[in-house]
């Protein structure tokens, strides 16, 4: 369904991933870990299709980054949701607008735009706070609107660049529990993030990222310091 | 375009003009202020053209008739000039109509006439020449072609200053075409600084709409409509305060011309088309795409 074949990516001459090859099967749970500026945001930035590889293929469903134009990368997007650390909500906007915003650029009808987003909301746990601006939710509730807003259009894989970055625990716990129901939804899920302690509680596969390219890594067991990175 | 796709146009144009009415008002009144120079320079250009316009219609020949031309020889003369390329119409003028017109002219001082014996002026043809015919090369083929026939003895049309008259509607050709441009573009680009601003505070709403798969076309289209709309409101404001200069010079010097209907119109429409477009200069850098 997702794969990189040989995929590199320079910025100006400075390189941030090098040569990397995964592939992520259909409703697969997989982390990405790594330090900051090890390359998981520019490989959810590939996936997205923001940025191009400078060298590989990245390949989503049908879609190949070598091949594809222009004009088709909104259709892509429409079947990746995307979670931020910064939740990247309209906040002069209702928690309803921001949802059904990704429906309504699809073009779907009223009815089933009122519907769905209502029913995402729900799910989210914010049933009520639908018509509440954003600006005036915490930051747990945010991310809640975010992952409503990225799973409304049922995606076939849910993105998510340390979704927990700005939360408490708690919050963050619950933040993963919702990850974890869309992705028991079928929806596969793809989550960058630093918090090694949810990774080793997942038992979910694991990318470790260092410097731009992809080594093995131990996650330490509970109650076990952290370890460094293990070299191969 | 499905009916919820115009549906969602329609309400990120409302979201968006509601979110951004302050940081407006700085483009609506810049534009005001550029579309009303350019609004004095279509006028100023109006007028001028006017004035061209008046001294090209009188641009004519006149061939003067010899002495005893019989009315034969005359109306033989009027056919041959009548049938040469470009002329519309030949009108005889006898010498008795002259010399009234003559009078006509002196006015009050047609006393000046009194010490003069009999008719001294001669009977001519007047040739009206079609509009596209009246440059200074075509003037001169025709007037030696006329000279030239039996019972002509002289052709007058203008040759100094319609030389001059070319001269002057190239130059305001020129002129027109210049500042137009330059003050067209120089509008365009201050239009599109000053929505780049005003754009400034909604790059969330771009990015979300990026981030949700909207089309380029989908986020660009309620930016248009804002941008058209802003230009449409600065042209109004811009047109009450020419229209209020106008009104002042007419007070003054009569016969200023004003835009017509076709003007206002096309003064409007420019409004329109530079918010647009500034518009859309302003959010290029939202919505680029690279593949370096």
């Amino acid at each position: 369904m997702i794969s990189f074949r040989n995929v590199s990516k320079s910025y100006n001459g400075q390189q941030a991933v090098h040569d990397i090859s995964f592939e992520i099967r259909r409703g697969e749970f997989v982390f990405m870990t790594g330090a900051s500026g090890a390359g998981k945001s520019t490989i959810l930035k590939l996936l997205h299709h923001d940025i191009f590889p400078t060298s590989g293929v990245v390949q989503v469903s049908d879609h190949s980054s070598d091949k594809v134009k222009a004009r088709h990368i909104p259709y892509i997007r429409r079947k990746i949701g995307f979670v931020h650390q910064d939740f990247r909500l309209i906040e002069d906007r209702t928690v309803f607008e921001n949802v059904a915003i990704a429906m309504r650029v699809v073009g779907e009808h009223r009815k089933k735009i009122k519907s769905r987003t209502l029913e995402v909301i729900a799910d989210v746990g914010l049933y009520g706070r639908a018509q509440d601006k954003v600006a005036n939710l915490s930051g747990g509730e945010m991310q809640r609107v975010a992952i409503a807003r990225a799973l409304v259009n049922r995606p076939f894989i849910l993105l998510a660049d340390e979704p927990t970055g700005n939360l408490d625990p708690e919050t963050a716990g619950e933040t993963y529990n919702l990850l974890d129901r869309a992705n028991l939804g079928g929806t596969a899920v793809l989550v960058a993030t630093h918090d090694l302690e949810m990774v080793r509680l997942s038992g979910h596969r694991v990318l470790h990222l260092d410097g731009g390219t992809i080594r093995p890594r131990t996650i330490p067991r509970a109650g076990a310091r952290p370890m460094r990175r293990t070299a191969t | 375009m499905t009916l919820s796709h115009i549906e969602h146009v329609v309400r990120e144009f409302f979201y968006g003009t509601r979110r951004s009415l302050k940081s407006h008002l700085a483009p609506v009144i810049i534009m005001s202020v550029a579309l009303f120079i350019l609004g004095l320079f279509f006028v100023g250009t109006a007028n001028m053209q006017e004035v061209i316009r008046l001294a090209h219609a009188k641009v004519g020949l006149t061939a003067y008739l010899a002495g005893g031309t019989t009315s034969e020889e005359r109306s033989r003369l009027r056919e041959t000039i009548q049938s040469m390329p470009g002329v519309l119409a030949v009108d005889y003028v006898s010498n008795d109509e002259a010399l009234q017109r003559f009078q006509r002219q002196l006015g009050g001082r047609s006393y000046l006439l009194e010490g003069v014996q009999g008719n001294p002026l001669p009977a001519a043809l007047e040739v009206e020449v079609y509009d596209d015919f009246k440059t200074a090369d075509r003037m001169s083929a025709l007037a030696a072609a006329i000279g030239g026939g039996n019972g002509v003895d002289s052709v007058i049309y203008g040759e100094d200053w319609i030389g001059q008259l070319e001269r002057w509607i190239y130059f305001f050709v020129a002129v027109d075409l210049f500042l137009g441009l330059v003050l067209g573009l120089s509008t365009l680009l201050v239009v599109g600084n000053t929505m780049k601003l005003a754009l400034e505070s909604r790059k969330d709403t771009i990015q979300v709409l990026r981030l949700v798969g909207a089309t380029r076309f989908q986020i660009r289209l309620p930016y248009l409509f804002e941008g058209a709309i802003l230009g449409l409101l600065a042209s109004g404001l811009a047109w009450l305060c020419l229209y209020q200069t106008w009104q002042f010079a007419v007070a003054r010097l009569a016969g200023v011309l004003f835009l017509g209907t076709s003007g206002v119109l096309l003064f409007f429409l420019l409004g329109g088309a530079l918010g647009a477009t500034g518009s859309m200069i302003s959010l290029h850098k939202y919505l680029k795409v690279s593949r370096a």
